[in-house]
């Protein structure tokens, strides 16, 4: 493993210091990251949803991340999404310069490194468009004029499960874009009883949170896990498992193409985060539930609870069985 | 035929293809005679057609000491002797040619066979006769306590498989994939089963939370071998050993050697273990 692979691990635990049991998800969060992803968190208010994206982004940044940190860390923003919010709030708009005798471009809060899109279902579905143009082609296109994006661009959307009335619903196809759609959800009581014991400290340790990566180390990551290595046999069991999402009785609308690519992506970010530069079968099983899951249209509310995990169960199973060689 | 011979080979030569034969009865111009004592000449069997249980077969197939039948047919070129009245057989036979030329040779069916053959097809039926019930029961019950040890070993004969496979693997690799499998049917007999757990989270959540086997370890190294784009890594072979040799004393040190053996007469329980997985109810649904 690379030392810069090792320093994942410390910006996992970096942000667990903050973001208390929650490892699993915090890593999902930071593999979103390193596959060049974006990622949807489905979760009630106060779940820590903000912190988690404020201490990612401190923890590759020095300083203050609400402004473009010019010391090689990273800017983080934050956009409450609401009915009535426009494109032009999100990407900017032309503004006339009296200096100058012409409009200048004034940049929006989407030119950033690490965004926080909250409660992304309240805006209407071309704030939403503008927002997901955006996480798609890593560019901002305002009258004749083409911004291109960091390459950093990292998306952590959020939305509410609950109040759905006066929401808009991300479409499937918008929803495909997302790399990962993960449920944050709330501690466990041992949990809960040592943030309430240790709020002070955390609270505390939010605006201290150390730099344990820089803007580089992580774009050589996301390089770095573009080079894991994924046997042929992991790479027939994905194809297996999207195919059979396809002719699955109880799914409607099957995995993409597109959302298979991802997979692979995820999963090899995955092992990164893992500290391994190989996938293995048991990356399937902790990937497919967030990455496939939001893809899929299911029949009825049980079979979307029941009917993915079936499919990976049998393939991980198939995957078990094979001996050390097999197509290798 | 001027004469028929039944008597007995004495000697054979099968190169010359010719023979001695003895005799005291024969048929003589078609009249029989029994002479008052033994005679033994030479017979020419060159040109002469050898029969066995009426086949035909070859000189060869005749032995010293075989009886049979010799017969010359009537030929101008044989000089045969003219019967004389008045004067006896014995006499006669002192003017055969020497040797007789033989056309037709039936060599007897060996007695010996007969009876073996004939012993063998009333023996059989003789046997069936004499069982009685009891004996039929208690032969079944036999073979059936025979097939119930049987299959009562078969957990114990897979294991020793397992082992005998993998102190046969020739390299590294061959050998983790052995150890990893005699691994799993072990914990599988000890009790913990796997169900739907990939076999990292069994080993670390089934085998090594109950017998701290070190199989976590063996894993991932396992899976590194079957997954990765490379090669064997220092220590691997040691740390595969190492766990091959530590699975029996951790297994005894937590469970305990009568409760082992028990475990390896659970029949079912080895079924589980071989048992394909059945096909989901929408795998089903597909067909």
């Amino acid at each position: 493993m690379t030392t810069n692979a090792t320093k994942l691990k410390a910006l996992t635990e970096n942000i667990e210091t903050i973001i208390r049991g929650k490892p699993q998800e915090v890593k999902y969060v930071v593999t979103a990251l390193v596959a060049r992803g974006h990622i949807l968190l489905e979760d009630n208010p106060g779940a820590g949803k903000t912190v988690l994206a404020k201490t990612l982004a401190q923890s590759i940044s020095e300083g203050s991340v609400e402004f473009q940190s010019t010391n090689g860390g990273v800017a983080f923003k934050r956009i409450q999404f609401t009915p009535d919010l426009l494109p032009m709030d999100l990407i900017g708009s032309h503004i006339f310069d009296e200096s100058k005798k012409d409009f200048v471009f004034k940049k929006g809060p989407l030119f950033t490194h690490v965004l926080l899109a909250d409660e992304i279902n309240r805006a209407s579905p071309k704030v939403q468009s503008a927002l997901l143009e955006c996480m798609a082609e890593n560019q901002i296109s305002s009258g004749d004029a083409t911004f291109q994006l960091d390459p950093f661009f990292f998306t952590i959307a959020t939305q509410n499960p609950i109040e759905m009335e006066g929401t808009y619903p991300l479409p499937a196809a918008q929803l495909d874009r997302f790399y990962m759609k993960i449920s944050f959800g709330y501690v466990s009581e041992e949990v809960e009883f040592d943030i309430y014991t240790n709020y002070l400290t955390i609270g505390n340790g939010k605006s201290t949170v150390k730099q344990v990566l820089t803007y580089s180390d992580i774009i050589h990551l996301q390089q770095e896990a573009e080079n894991v290595y994924v046997h042929p046999e992991i790479i027939k069991g994905v194809v297996r498992l999207v195919q059979s999402t396809r002719h699955h009785p109880e799914i409607a609308l099957g995995c993409s193409t597109r959302g298979g690519i991802t997979f692979i992506k995820c999963l090899k970010a995955w092992a990164l985060v893992n500290q391994r530069d190989y996938v293995i079968e048991d990356d399937l099983r902790s990937l497919a539930q967030p990455v496939m899951h939001h893809r899929l249209i299911f029949r009825n509310r049980e079979a979307s609870r029941t009917a993915l995990q079936q499919l990976v169960d049998a393939e991980v199973n198939k995957l078990a069985k094979l001996g050390i060689g097999s197509n290798k | 035929p001027w004469l028929v011979i039944n008597g007995k080979a004495e000697t054979v030569n099968t190169s010359s293809k010719s023979l001695t034969v003895s005799f005291d009865q024969l048929i003589y111009f078609n009249t029989p005679h029994q002479m008052s004592r033994s005679f033994t000449r030479p017979v020419d069997a060159s040109l002469c057609r050898v029969l066995y249980d009426k086949r035909d077969t070859t000189f060869a197939a005749i032995q010293p000491g075989d009886s049979m039948i010799i017969v010359s047919y009537k030929d101008e070129a044989k000089k045969i002797p003219m019967p004389r009245a008045g004067v006896s057989i014995e006499n006669q036979v002192n003017d055969f040619p020497s040797p007789i030329i033989a056309d037709e040779i039936h060599i007897r069916v060996k007695e010996k066979n007969k009876r073996k053959e004939g012993a063998g097809k009333k023996a059989k039926p003789a046997e069936e006769k004499k069982m009685s019930w009891q004996e039929i029961i208690w032969l079944a019950g036999k073979v059936l306590i025979g097939l119930l040890i049987f299959v009562l070993l078969l957990p114990v004969i897979y294991l020793l498989y397992c082992l005998l496979r993998i102190s046969i693997s020739g390299n590294t690799i061959t050998k983790a994939n052995q150890v990893y499998r005699a691994a799993l049917y072990r914990f599988h007999m000890v009790g913990l089963e796997r169900e739907d757990e990939t076999p990292l989270e069994y080993a670390q959540h089934k085998v090594d939370a109950t017998l701290s086997a070190g199989f976590e370890e063996f894993m991932r190294i396992y899976l590194r071998l079957k997954y990765a784009n490379g090669n064997l890594r220092d220590g691997d072979g040691e740390e595969i050993d190492r766990f091959a040799t530590n699975i029996g004393s951790s297994i005894r040190r937590k469970i305990g050697i009568p409760k082992m053996i028990l475990n390896y007469l659970n029949v079912l329980r080895a079924s589980r273990y071989i048992q394909p997985t059945p096909k989901a109810d929408y795998e089903n649904q597909l067909l």
